[in-house]
């Protein structure tokens, strides 16, 4: 067991390096800031001075003279980033990479963190009476809901609510980050989309747990209809969506760069594509690892988690 | 705008969509018939059937409302766009468009992933650890961003669209392949086949891979709908298809500014999206209730 | 029942009255705003120090900074700032201005004075600034691009000369006889305190925008606003309004939705959505004075450089530009795309009557009269142009497609010009690409056979230097030794009537030789609710365009 978590925590390790490589070379694979961050009127000579303030002028990965083998630009970011430093930023002038992520990164948490609730408790709800009431009505029109949450662009149905829920009647405010009230429209925006995929899991593993031989003696022993489905089945179904969480998660959190578009919500997604136009480099290295580091952790402990409970799947 | 979409769709209660979708869970007649007439033949007979050239307007037609709203005109159906192009010509043609994305996509993803897969499921061990390390890794990397990437680097394309849209998709085809390769081949006939002298690449292709069809089919259809939903948030960013070429995500991102003035240049590609890709959920759960009730989890 | 009665008759009277007072109250309440917020998309940038970005980027900074000369809202002239008077020495290499007493910096940073002039010129000149005017001022103080931050200091020293505390003489390397635009509150020389660089350096700058403007600096939230207080008893104007706020919104929609929805008091309103906001009750406000000009180039006009020149190209043929310019209905684009809210633009940024105020008389009445008959929309006199240059069959070229900010249209634009090019038998090939890979081409002089898209103030001068001078310039977009000798010339003689004649010449050389497409002049509009803003006048002749907000008056 102990070997196990070993070896994955060392090729998590790994994974993270490659990604950084990967960012690297595709941060600097779009261009050069300076097109992005100079003012038209820029001449050659300010191309030239800025691109050496900000160390733009040096190599990628092979240095110019090897009495300096590190004086490269992979080196630099190699060497700082291991202590959490990633680099100053180059289009938010006066703030570090590092610094503008933690800043945003609240936002978008709260706002994947309602979506995700509202998609939860939408769905299990809506699963467990489907697997319930099986091919009725019920059943076909609840599917039919969720299904049209997957059907629909993401920013059309965004713009759709703000307008209707904002501005003709009024009820909640357009855009911008704030209190619950402001959350509701982006989060239900963001959290439809899951609901049927939810909706789908909970319902089959319901049905699975239904079928299953311990309910029938429950059902055998006289207990109420509504006991035996909500106290014993959902307690078994809860687990198979946990299953989903962590593409869930990763979903959402690229969902949410259109959501924060529309709604003028200022999390990471909107600073990622900010950051990527502008070929702010530093801001989208600290972006996509941090991400990155997020998420190949949270499958580590997951799959650390399930070697745990099941022996069958421990490493060979 | 809503006054305008009441009066223009026609009624439908409740009990018959309802109905309707319960007739589509024995035999997916409805959801077959939408796509029939909204992906395949469209995508197919494009040029025989749009009234006019997609990419042809003139400015003097400019934000023509639909037929059936004062000021519409029987030449231009369904209005037409800011540059003055016909927006039923757009959709036929931008069927296609959304046919060879989505086509390309998938078998070029589902072709790696499968692959993958069975070799990852098949051989275990260290194979199997570096496939899925590089399935987390691809997990990771945020899509979007790897899009955007793509456009600042070498400008909006169908390559760009396809590539990014593939790197998004092959991982599920290999999770779901290697799961089930895991479970087949404990099983006697594959011990049986290689007793007889079978080679691994005949027994992966061979034995365990046509077991294995059902679900890749499941899931190929339902990431038609996710590929054509995904080209439209990535033209909403401007890292989709490239304009002229019509394509629905486009015409509904280049839309959204006059989603209040002139309501139909997103809306009706955006019906479109949204049928078709209704149509296709519908679909794959039918086939995936049909094929294989193990499937449920997919 | 009597005394139930009398209970009913006063309570119902309490109730009566109480209401009355709850509906005054309430409305007394929502007369006027306490904060005034305006609605943006997000510029460039987000920070609070001012030479650490483009001119476009200051617009969030303004209300709390002030320049030397400003600019009239309603006539968008020159007019006296934190400047009282300004003054040219005779061989142009000197101004001379006086400064106004007893201006005071926010937070007790002390008196404006001389030495805080200087300072505006150190900090811009910074190895590390990528203001606008940066090469400009470096250029002016004669700062070598190897040179520290020190030298530059100290170059700086030299060149400003302080006489007192009110009187301070600028001495500049190159005769600049349009200083007085320099200074203005249209380009970017703001004034900041000395004595606070003193006391913190960049780190003290990095936490807020400290100035002498009718606002003062709140916080600034990035990514979501920046947050400004009045400030009482301003010396120039004592804002109604008792804070502002800048709201960064990033889709159109949205924006206009928090307008219409009473979020917020000012919106910038894209054009496409303008009908529709005047329908929802809506104002909108042109600015005062033209704020930018839309322009087309041709790709590979380097007649200067000519290693670089594509000598068989098309577009080196006179007759084949002409024939393009001729080609494409500039007014069916303003109707349909702009709204018709638009002036047509004779020669490429050459302004009627804002050059003027400059150099009398630079605008030569020819090119009004004559417009028509060379550039107007006549789509058989283009064929006959091509057939006659040869290109009967038409040829291919590129055309590129994206977005700049203020003129977002430009991809409705490029495609309609396509379609009215293809109608005369050229081939235009669109191409969507992003704004900074064609930027990269054209400063690396590598653009050829394609045309593109720029927008951006009128100034002539300064248009010239950047779009038509063979070297050490920006855009290179139509070179030709003509223009490099009156350029040469321009960089030596100081009489403003002289001066006016050359830029003229070079004028008139590009309008015969079709030296690109000249497309509009456009104002900027913002979109306004009446129910809380009375009157918001701005000349919109400022980068940003939402500029003069200590003016707003609100409705009572």
């Amino acid at each position: 067991m102990q070997r196990y978590i070993v070896v994955r925590f060392l090729q998590s390790i790994l994974a993270l390096w490659v990604m950084s490589l990967i960012v690297f070379c595709l941060a600097r694979v779009t261009g050069n800031p300076l097109d992005v961050l100079l003012p038209m009127e820029a001449g050659p000579e300010e191309y030239e001075r800025i691109a050496k303030h900000w160390g733009l002028d040096k190599p990628w990965f092979i240095p110019q003279d090897w009495s300096q083998p590190f004086d490269t630009q992979y080196a630099t970011f190699m060497g700082k980033a291991l202590r959490g430093d990633f680099g100053n930023s180059l289009k938010w002038q006066g703030y570090t990479a590092m610094n503008l992520v933690l800043q945003r990164l609240p936002a978008t948490l709260e706002l994947a963190g309602i979506a995700l609730a509202i998609s939860v408790v939408l769905a299990l709800p809506i699963g467990v009476l489907s697997a319930a009431l099986k091919d009725t009505a019920f059943d076909n029109g609840g599917k039919l809901i969720a299904l049209l949450g997957q059907s629909l662009p993401s920013f059309w149905l965004a713009i759709m609510l703000m307008w209707i829920f904002a501005v003709i009647l009024g009820w909640l405010p357009t855009s911008g980050r704030g209190g619950l009230t402001h959350m509701i429209l982006p989060a239900i925006s963001l959290g439809w989309f899951q609901v049927a995929a939810l909706m789908r899991l909970v319902r089959s593993a319901m049905l699975d747990v239904l079928d299953s031989e311990f309910v029938k003696l429950a059902r055998v022993k006289g207990l109420a209809e509504w006991k035996v489905v909500w106290k014993h089945c959902l307690r078994n179904a809860a687990i198979a969506p946990l299953t989903y969480f962590s593409i869930t998660a990763g979903v959402l959190l690229t969902g949410s760069v259109v959501i924060e578009s529309v709604f003028a919500w200022p999390g990471t997604g909107l600073l990622a594509v900010d950051a990527v136009r502008a070929r702010d480099f530093q801001v989208v290295q600290a972006i996509v690892i941090v991400f990155a580091a997020v998420f190949i952790l949270t499958n580590l402990l997951v799959d650390i988690l399930y070697a745990y409970l099941d022996p069958r799947i421990r490493y060979q | 705008m809503a006054k305008a979409l009441t009066q223009s769709l026609p009624r439908f209660t409740v009990v018959k969509v309802v109905r309707a979708v319960a007739q589509a869970r024995r035999f997916p007649g409805l959801s077959l018939s939408i796509l029939l007439f909204l992906l395949v033949i469209p995508g197919l007979f494009a040029p025989y059937i749009a009234p006019h050239d997609p990419l042809k307007g003139s400015l003097t037609a400019r934000l023509k409302p639909p037929v059936w709203v004062n000021g519409g005109s029987i030449s231009y159906p369904l209005g037409t766009d800011k540059v003055g192009r016909d927006i039923f010509s757009r959709i036929i043609h931008g069927s296609r468009v959304s046919l060879v994305v989505s086509l390309v996509a998938i078998v070029l993803s589902g072709a790696i992933g499968t692959t993958l897969g069975l070799i990852a499921g098949y051989f275990g061990g260290k194979l199997d650890a570096l496939i899925m390390r590089l399935v987390d890794i691809s997990l990771g990397l945020p899509v979007i961003l790897l899009a955007l990437v793509f456009v600042a680097a070498i400008g909006p394309s169908f390559g760009t669209v396809i590539t990014v849209t593939s790197v998004l998709l092959w991982s599920r085809y290999a999770r779901q392949v290697r799961g089930e390769t895991l479970s087949i081949r404990e099983r006697d006939f594959i011990a049986r086949a290689r007793v007889a002298g079978a080679s691994h690449l005949r027994i992966m292709f061979r034995y365990i891979l046509p077991n294995v069809v059902n679900s890749l089919i499941v899931l190929a259809t339902l990431q038609v709908g996710f590929v054509i939903l995904l080209e439209s948030s990535l033209s909403f960013l401007g890292a989709g298809i490239p304009r002229p070429t019509p394509a629905w995500g486009l015409m509904v991102a280049d839309g959204r500014e006059l989603i209040v003035v002139a309501w139909w240049v997103s809306m009706f590609p955006g019906l479109a999206i949204m049928l078709t890709v209704l149509s296709l959920n519908m679909f794959g759960d039918w086939l995936r209730d049909h094929l294989d009730p193990k499937l449920r989890n997919v | 029942m009597q005394t139930w009665g009398k209970l009913a008759v006063r309570w119902g009277i309490l109730g009566v009255v109480g209401l009355i007072i709850t509906v005054l109250w309430t409305s007394l309440a929502q007369a006027k705003i306490q904060r005034l917020k305006i609605a943006v998309a997000p510029l460039g940038w987000d920070t609070n120090i001012t030479w650490l970005q483009s001119r476009s980027g200051m617009l969030d900074k303004r209300p709390a900074l002030e320049y030397l000369i400003g600019i009239d809202r309603q006539t968008g002239a020159y007019v006296p700032q934190l400047a009282e008077t300004w003054e040219m020495a005779p061989d142009g290499r000197s101004w001379k201005l006086t400064l106004r007493k007893g201006v005071m910096f926010h937070e007790n940073w002390g008196v404006f004075s001389a030495k805080d002039v200087r300072h505006a010129i150190f900090l811009i000149t910074q190895p590390e600034s990528v203001q606008t005017d940066a090469g400009l001022w470096r250029t002016l103080m004669g700062i070598k691009k190897t040179d520290s931050i020190e030298e530059g200091a100290k170059k700086v020293e030299q060149h400003v000369e302080i006489v007192d505390d009110h009187t301070v003489i600028i001495h500049t390397e190159l005769v600049a006889p349009e200083l007085v635009d320099t200074l203005s509150a249209k380009n970017d020389l703001v004034m900041e305190s000395k004595a606070r660089w003193d006391a913190g350096g960049k780190e003290l700058y990095v936490q807020k925008v400290v100035g002498t403007g009718p606002f003062e600096f709140v916080e600034r939230k990035v990514g979501a606003h920046v947050l400004y207080k009045r400030v009482a008893n301003h010396w120039r104007q004592t804002p109604e309004v008792e804070e502002l706020e800048f709201r960064w919104v990033p889709e159109g929609v949205t924006r206009l939705a928090t307008l219409i929805a009473g979020e917020v008091h000012i919106a910038d309103v894209d054009r496409a959505l303008q009908q529709d906001a005047v329908a929802k009750g809506m104002q909108i406000v042109p600015s005062t004075q033209t704020a930018f000009a839309h322009e087309w180039l041709f790709g590979g006009m380097y007649f200067a450089t000519p290693d670089k020149l594509k000598a068989k190209a098309p577009f080196m043929d006179k007759r084949v530009r002409q024939a393009m310019n001729m080609a494409i209905n500039r007014q069916a684009v303003a109707d349909a795309i702009l709204g018709g809210k638009t002036q047509p633009m004779r020669v490429t940024r050459f302004h009627p009557q804002e050059d003027p105020a400059l150099w009398p008389e630079i605008y030569n009445p020819d090119w009004d009269r004559q417009y028509e008959a060379l550039y107007g929309y006549n789509p058989d006199k283009a064929k006959a142009l091509l057939q006659e240059a040869g290109y009967g069959a038409g040829f291919e070229f590129t055309l590129y497609l994206y977005t700049l900010p203020g003129l977002p249209e430009i991809l409705d634009i490029g495609q309609a010009l396509a379609l009215d090019w293809e109608a005369v038998g050229l081939s235009p090939k669109l191409v969507e690409i992003e704004f900074t890979r064609v930027r990269e081409q054209y400063r690396t002089k590598s653009i050829h056979g394609s045309v593109w898209a720029l927008r951006g103030s009128p100034n002539a001068l300064n248009l010239l230097r950047i779009f038509n001078k063979a070297a050490d310039s920006v855009v290179y977009a139509y070179e030709h030794p003509y223009i490099e000798e009156r350029l040469a010339q321009l960089g030596t003689v100081v009489d403003m009537k002289e001066r006016a004649r050359l830029l003229r010449e070079i004028g008139d050389h590009k309008f015969f030789e079709f030296a690109d497409m000249p497309m509009f002049w456009l104002h900027a509009e913002a979109g306004v609710n009446p129910k809380f803003i009375a009157e918001y006048t701005f000349p919109g002749s400022i980068t940003g365009f939402f500029t003069h907000l200590e003016y707003v008056k609100l409705t009572p």
